[in-house]
């Protein structure tokens, strides 16, 4: 019995000593991994050429000069500044849109001057990006 | 005769002026992704005298913890490299099927991560199941957490029928999104052990995919990164 309650003890001790050094080994990861990330440093030319492809900033500029921004896709827009309020305002739409050919485009502008509807048109691009 | 031919040429030596010298593939100038809202073009370092600069050129680290990665991460889950992340980003990132993830720490990601990433830091898998972090981040990754499940239904599951190959008691991955995890390279170990705690999770490894090369192998190719805002 006193056996038992011996071997009961030590295999308590046991577990919890093993969850203690696994919680430390963890801890001292956590530590190095800090210690490393506090020395990095990016390649600045990487950083650079991100910043310089920032699409959505040159697209405000863009509308600027010519007015003042438009931000929804209301009826009666030209081909041109459909465009730059799908680039704008539905970046996923957009990068599917500029992916088609230019008949493809011209049957989503259509689709748009007779419905002036977001999410038709994020629709309509989608089925005929499949085709 | 030679202003004539000095117009023809002009327009074609333009168009060549914007090609790229450096590019993805031979057909591929940049791959253009979202990233927290913004497009984002990720193309090389047109330098081609340009050697790679800041903490991923350092070459070693101590070994314990920094060792070399094994290629394969877990058994199931496909490495891939740079061109399938392009593909990845313009199929299932793009049609949100899918997602990168940026499995490190967050001050690893502050400074500076791939374009089209979101950071769910490894040490999120390793939370207890009914932790709120771990399930908003589960839900991030299409993974719905299971209220009562009875065990005529486990049962009936377990035969594979109900969807139950994509299901276990805690979680149900029928919806899952197919995932895409990194951190900084080749002795890297915090992407490998966010795959690990997904799997213990129960995520199907046939919807993990890991890119071993990490941030070192994307700026060792004069890759884009972005520094999040």
């Amino acid at each position: 019995m006193r056996k038992g309650c011996l071997l009961f003890f030590v295999a308590i001790l046991l577990i919890s000593h093993l969850s203690i050094v696994a919680a430390q080994s963890n801890s001292d990861y956590l530590q190095s991994l800090e210690g490393e990330a506090s020395e990095l440093d990016l390649d600045n030319k990487t950083k650079n050429a991100n910043q310089s492809s920032n699409a959505a900033s040159s697209v405000s500029k863009e509308w600027s000069g010519q007015g003042g921004a438009i931000f929804k896709l209301t009826p009666g827009l030209s081909f041109d500044q459909f465009e730059v309020v799908l680039k704008n305002n539905y970046i996923g739409s957009f990068l599917f849109y500029k992916r088609l050919s230019n008949s493809q485009k011209d049957r989503v502008f259509k689709f748009y001057q007779d419905n002036p509807d977001p999410s038709k048109i994020r629709e309509k691009i989608l089925q005929v990006s499949k085709e | 005769m030679t202003i004539r031919l000095l117009l023809l040429l002009l327009p074609m030596a333009l168009s060549n002026a914007h090609a790229l010298d450096v590019k993805l593939t031979p057909s591929r100038d940049f791959v253009e992704v979202i990233h927290q809202s913004k497009l984002i073009k990720i193309q090389r370092i047109q330098d081609q005298d340009h050697t790679l600069e800041g903490g991923f050129a350092k070459t070693s680290r101590k070994c314990p913890p920094f060792c070399i990665q094994p290629m394969q991460a877990a058994e199931g889950v496909k490495t891939i490299g740079q061109l399938e992340i392009f593909d990845f980003m313009e199929k299932e990132l793009l049609d949100e099927t899918g997602l990168i993830i940026d499995a490190r720490t967050p001050a690893w990601w502050k400074r500076g991560t791939i374009p089209g990433s979101i950071n769910i830091p490894f040490t999120v898998f390793a939370l207890d199941v009914d932790d709120p972090q771990l399930i908003d981040m589960m839900h991030i990754l299409g993974a719905k957490r299971r209220g009562e499940v009875g065990g005529f239904t486990r049962t009936i599951e377990s035969f594979g029928l109900m969807g139950g190959d994509q299901k276990n008691d805690e979680w149900d991955f029928t919806s899952a999104k197919k995932l895409v995890l990194w951190c900084n390279g080749m002795w890297c170990g915090q992407s490998p052990r966010a795959i690990k705690g997904l799997l213990e999770l129960g995520y199907p490894a046939d919807k993990i995919m890991y890119y071993r090369g990490g941030m070192q192998g994307w700026q060792s190719l004069g890759l884009t990164v972005v520094v999040p805002e």
